[in-house]
């Protein structure tokens, strides 16, 4: 599928947004104002673009790392931030924190339990398979939690009813502080696709074309039906698994050797070469990126705490059908 | 209304398949739900044709994926029911069934997001399949925050609740014993609900009040017919659903009796008993006449052979020493 210029673009510009986001993360984790469990995705950038391909009525999981796929599929960050800050403003009234739900962009929330979104993008593949109108479901998933049993479970299920699931791995070789050597027994997790009869790749998960074109391939087989597969994309996170991570396992000169690898100057290039950008729109996207940032730090820091007294009434929907 | 007898299995079964018809975002899954399964639900084989293998699908062995892919699914629309055949094959998805708990108020209920589905299982006590095979986890589904809880004892129950609870737009667990499977009771020919959170005073007295559920409200009923020849009147209640749980039908019976026996087949540490012991005495506690007893299972692995099994479970003499006890 060629990538038209204007979805590049927008690629571009939530990638800028993303990260001014994700840097905001880092930095009210350490204010004291939210809670410190923030992931960063910073290095991971490239998986906004996947996101964009997606039809508004699709689903799509997330990990707990990174904001890319929130932004990607249109959440405001002022809803994000409010949430982070525990506000009644928030995506999720303060309820969720970490677990961000907008279900009207097919974000239908987040299981804590790591691997928990296998079977749940299950359920989901069941629904728009029953539904029958083309949609799919794309589901990320960390080299850490592909681990899990549930995997196997899902994997092999979404393969048996040929599900419109794509399983997308962010493979940054990293399971909290433990290495893939020690996690998987293999090194390129794509592999394990063949053995649930799917279609699997593995692409440079820093370069947004490669990670776009594979994924495209993939969303179209799934939506004529043809059932699931697997992409694996390898990529490399900057910083700890949760701010405040020491760190011991890796060295500075690796985390440095893989800075040189930001997929954010390397899709610059990319648009530059191509003549879709001007090195003036990339300084004005920058600044509008961090101006709204700015707005949604307001607006969480002045938004009303969640009203007590109403916890108990979100628990059962008073409604049936 | 016109009534026939029909079997709690029969009754389960016609539940399903009538809401399945009534609407197509409902569908059943599980191991043993095809024409050649076990499962609780499992409907004959002209309804399985009825429906295809996309609504009444069978799975092999995932109890995980079981209860999180219908989480996933009534998230994005669908109202699956999900039959684990044994209860005892939840314990390998409790993760899974707790959040389906937890999702909706664990998300602020963002956009009034809904979680409608059914896991449907048989608590197969007294059975003799040892310890991973005849648990009654009454306790483990009502502690968990954001699930109902629906105990049915009857065909008319069975079928009139679970219909409810399909309809119901939380995740509901709906818990059968094998003992009621094969029991027949008058069930309408006309469809009919039964609203969640009504308990029924299965026989009226004046001395004790038992509550029981599932295949205890059985027991119990023999326990009363027994203790009656002996000039001791036991009232015995069936909740029917612990959650919502009736509790005002409890007090009412415990303010006349003021003698209080509680009998559930899950373990007695920190099993159902205390949760209705504490309520109870904390709303009508200068009513008690004596001290609460409850019967359950003993804080043991459910043995296999007979002679310990009945050591470990609730039995007809175990209630009645605890009702007598009560009189003491």
């Amino acid at each position: 599928m060629a990538l038209s210029n204007e979805l590049l673009l927008r690629i571009y510009r939530d990638m800028i947004r993303q990260r001014a986001l994700d840097y905001q993360l880092v930095k009210s984790a350490k204010s004291g104002k939210m809670s410190p469990g923030w992931h960063s995705g910073l290095g991971q950038d490239a998986i906004v673009a996947p996101v964009a391909l997606l039809r508004p009525d699709d689903y799509v999981t997330y990990t707990h790392r990174g904001c890319y796929v929130w932004i990607a599929r249109g959440m405001s960050m002022k809803e994000i931030l409010a949430e982070f800050h525990g506000k009644a403003t928030g995506c999720a009234g303060g309820y969720g924190g970490t677990h961000i739900a907008k279900p009207s962009l097919g974000i239908l929330g987040r299981s804590g339990m790591q691997g928990g979104h296998f079977p749940l993008a299950v359920g989901m593949g069941i629904s728009a398979q029953m539904k029958g109108k083309g949609q799919v479901v794309m589901m990320f998933f960390g080299d850490g939690c592909g681990t899990r049993g549930h995997l196997h479970e899902a994997f092999n299920f979404a393969s048996i009813w040929k599900l419109p699931i794509i399983w997308m791995c962010e493979n940054n070789r990293l399971s909290m502080s433990v290495k893939l050597e020690k996690t998987w027994a293999i090194r390129q997790i794509a592999k394990i696709a063949d053995n649930y009869a799917m279609p699997g790749k593995t692409v440079d998960g820093n370069d947004v074309i490669a990670v776009a074109e594979a994924t495209s391939e993939f969303i179209e087989r799934a939506r004529k039906g043809e059932g699931p597969a697997l992409l694996e994309m390898m990529t490399y996170r900057w910083r700890g698994h949760v701010e405040g991570d020491p760190m011991t396992y890796r060295t500075r000169e690796e985390v440095r050797e893989w800075q040189k690898k930001d997929p954010v100057p390397r899709f610059e290039k990319e648009l530059l070469d191509r003549g879709l950008l001007t090195n003036e729109d990339i300084v004005r996207i920058h600044e509008e990126a961090d101006d709204e940032v700015a707005e949604a730090q307001k607006f969480a820091d002045e938004s009303p705490e969640p009203n007590p007294e109403e916890i108990f009434s979100k628990l059962y929907a008073t409604s049936h059908t | 209304m016109a009534m026939r007898e029909i079997t709690t299995a029969q009754a389960i079964q016609e539940a399903v398949a009538e809401e399945m018809r009534r609407d197509e975002r409902v569908y059943l899954i599980g191991e043993a739900v095809g024409p050649g399964g076990v499962a609780p639900t499992r409907p004959p084989e002209e309804i399985f044709k009825e429906f295809g293998e996309f609504r009444v699908r069978e799975t092999g062995i995932i109890e995980p994926t079981l209860a999180a892919s219908a989480t996933g699914a009534a998230l994005s629309g669908m109202r699956p029911i999900v039959d684990f055949s044994f209860a005892d094959f939840m314990f390998p998805a409790w993760n899974e069934i707790y959040q389906a708990g937890l999702w909706r108020a664990g998300h602020g209920a963002a956009e009034d997001m809904k979680v409608p589905l059914v896991y449907v299982a048989g608590i197969m006590g007294y059975s003799g399949g040892g310890f991973s095979h005849s648990r009654a986890p009454v306790a483990n589904i009502w502690h968990g925050p954001g699930l109902k809880l629906v105990l049915p004892t009857t065909p008319y129950d069975a079928k009139g609740l679970l219909k409810t609870a399909i309809r119901d737009d939380n995740p509901v667990a709906f818990l059968v014993h094998r003992f009621h499977y094969p029991v027949k009771g008058p069930v309408p020919e006309e469809e009919y609900l039964i609203p969640l959170g009504q308990a029924v005073v299965r026989k009226e007295g004046k001395d004790v009040t038992i509550v029981a559920d599932g295949y205890q409200v059985t027991l119990s009923l023999h326990v009363a017919e027994d203790l009656a020849e002996e000039g001791i009147s036991v009232e015995v209640i069936d909740p029917r659903t612990l959650e919502p749980l009736d509790i005002d039908t409890i007090l009412a019976s415990v303010e006349k009796t003021g003698r209080l026996v509680i009998v559930d087949e899950d373990y007695i540490r920190c099993g159902p008993h205390a949760e209705i012991a504490f309520q109870v005495q904390e709303c009508v506690f200068k009513f008690l006449k004596a001290p609460v007893q409850r019967v359950g299972n003993l804080n043991v692995p459910i043995p296999l052979s007979r002679v310990l099994l009945e050591a470990a479970l609730p039995t007809k003499e175990k209630i009645i020493t605890a009702v007598k006890k009560t009189l003491a």
